[in-house]
């Protein structure tokens, strides 16, 4: 074993000078065997989703309370979840899914989010929506919103009173999905704080709005959320098993640029360095891809 | 040797640009799997391209490493779709 392991990572005379990781038959093998786990994991997660699939958490309360957390942070009240925001929020989210689109306005010009608020029955006087695609968890949705500027702006906007979600999982633009559709509203406005308007965020042109007295249905809402708790994580799985896989190539790698270098040993093969730079910002990128965006 | 030196620094420097464009573009369309993968492989490719020209440059290139850097890339390419093999 101890022989195997030496010849596996070590250059030495029994591997021609070379850590048998880095022949190119080894990293062929390793090609395979990572197109064989893929092929595997595909094929369990369709089949047996509740082994292995990706863990969601997303639901309503969360990315509620996290919203109203931030805005007593920056000292404004708390929205309120409206059931024709929601509605207006929930038909975006198909209409999105049906027309294979991702953006607040539909490429073909046949829906604005404004249409959908005002379909739903909320008169509104300012709205805006918040989109997010892609995430696992509430929290991560609400960081990313927070770290947007014009979604930020949504988010602290005191022009905003209520709010509805849509919480959809499906498959967009050939990719399965969970969308989040975040639709703010306000139909009785009283300023508390000068602000800019931001992209996202609509004031009616109708003046006749302004002072208008609303009286707004309440619909009963029913808790929304989006929660997979597979026995396996995909996400986490797969992550784990390719980065021991890359450490693995790129720690043989490092040992023979150092090994050849110290001993000046002249072989055919290809540049260390080249292949180290690649395996290290290969590293990085899955280190900080997240996954998600937002619009 | 000087002329060799220069070369190889001039290599590296273009590999590790054109790493950091690619991979930092595949990063900021984390949500667009399409475009991830069309960066991904367009990065990949010239890194094989740079690799070959680096090798054929000092007159040492054998096809045992143009295959060595073809199963390098598929190596990053195979993990890149294992990882995100739950969104194709």
């Amino acid at each position: 074993m101890k022989d195997f392991l030496l010849q596996l990572f070590i250059p030495h005379q029994h591997n021609n000078f070379r850590a048998k990781l880095l022949h190119n038959s080894t990293l062929f093998i390793l090609v395979i065997f990572i197109f064989l786990l893929s092929f595997l994991f595909h094929t369990i997660e369709t089949r047996h989703p509740d082994i292995l699939g990706i863990s969601y958490s997303i639901t309503e309360n969360e990315i509620l309370v996290k919203t109203n957390q931030v805005r007593q942070e920056n000292g404004l009240s708390p929205l309120t979840l409206n059931a024709q925001l929601e509605h207006a929020a929930e038909v975006k989210a198909s209409d999105m899914f049906y027309k294979n689109y991702w953006a607040h306005f539909a490429p073909d010009g046949s829906t604005t989010p404004w249409l959908f608020i005002k379909n739903s029955g909320y008169e509104y006087l300012y709205a805006g929506e918040n989109l997010a695609k892609g995430f696992t968890n509430s929290s991560d949705i609400v960081n990313a919103w927070m770290k947007s500027p014009t979604h930020r702006e949504n988010m602290l906007s005191s022009r905003f009173k209520d709010v509805g979600f849509a919480i959809v999982e499906g498959k967009l633009q050939g990719e399965d999905t969970v969308l989040v559709v975040e639709m703010f509203g306000s139909q009785n406005f009283i300023p508390t704080q000068t602000e800019s308007k931001t992209t996202n965020e609509e004031k009616p042109t109708n003046n006749n709005l302004l002072g208008q007295s609303q009286q707004v249905v309440k619909i009963p809402v029913q808790p929304k959320s989006y929660i997979t708790e597979p026995k396996i994580d995909l996400a986490l799985g797969t992550r784990t098993i390719s980065l021991i896989i890359l450490f693995l190539v790129l720690g043989a790698f490092v040992v023979d640029f150092i090994f050849t270098e110290k001993k000046r040993i002249t072989r055919i093969v290809g540049h260390n360095l080249d292949h180290i730079l690649l395996v290290i910002i290969f590293i990085i990128f899955i280190l900080i891809q997240k996954g998600g965006g937002v619009l | 040797m000087k002329k060799m030196g220069f070369t190889h620094k001039t290599y590296y420097i273009a590999e590790s640009v054109l790493l950091l464009v690619g991979f930092s573009a595949a990063a900021y369309f984390s949500s667009q799997i399409k475009m991830q993968i069309a960066f991904i492989s367009t990065t990949l490719v010239g890194y094989i391209v740079l690799g070959v020209i680096h090798h054929k440059t000092h007159h040492n290139l054998k096809i045992k490493i143009v295959v060595e850097y073809l199963l390098v890339a598929l190596l990053v390419a195979a993990a890149f779709l294992f990882l995100n093999s739950s969104r194709l």
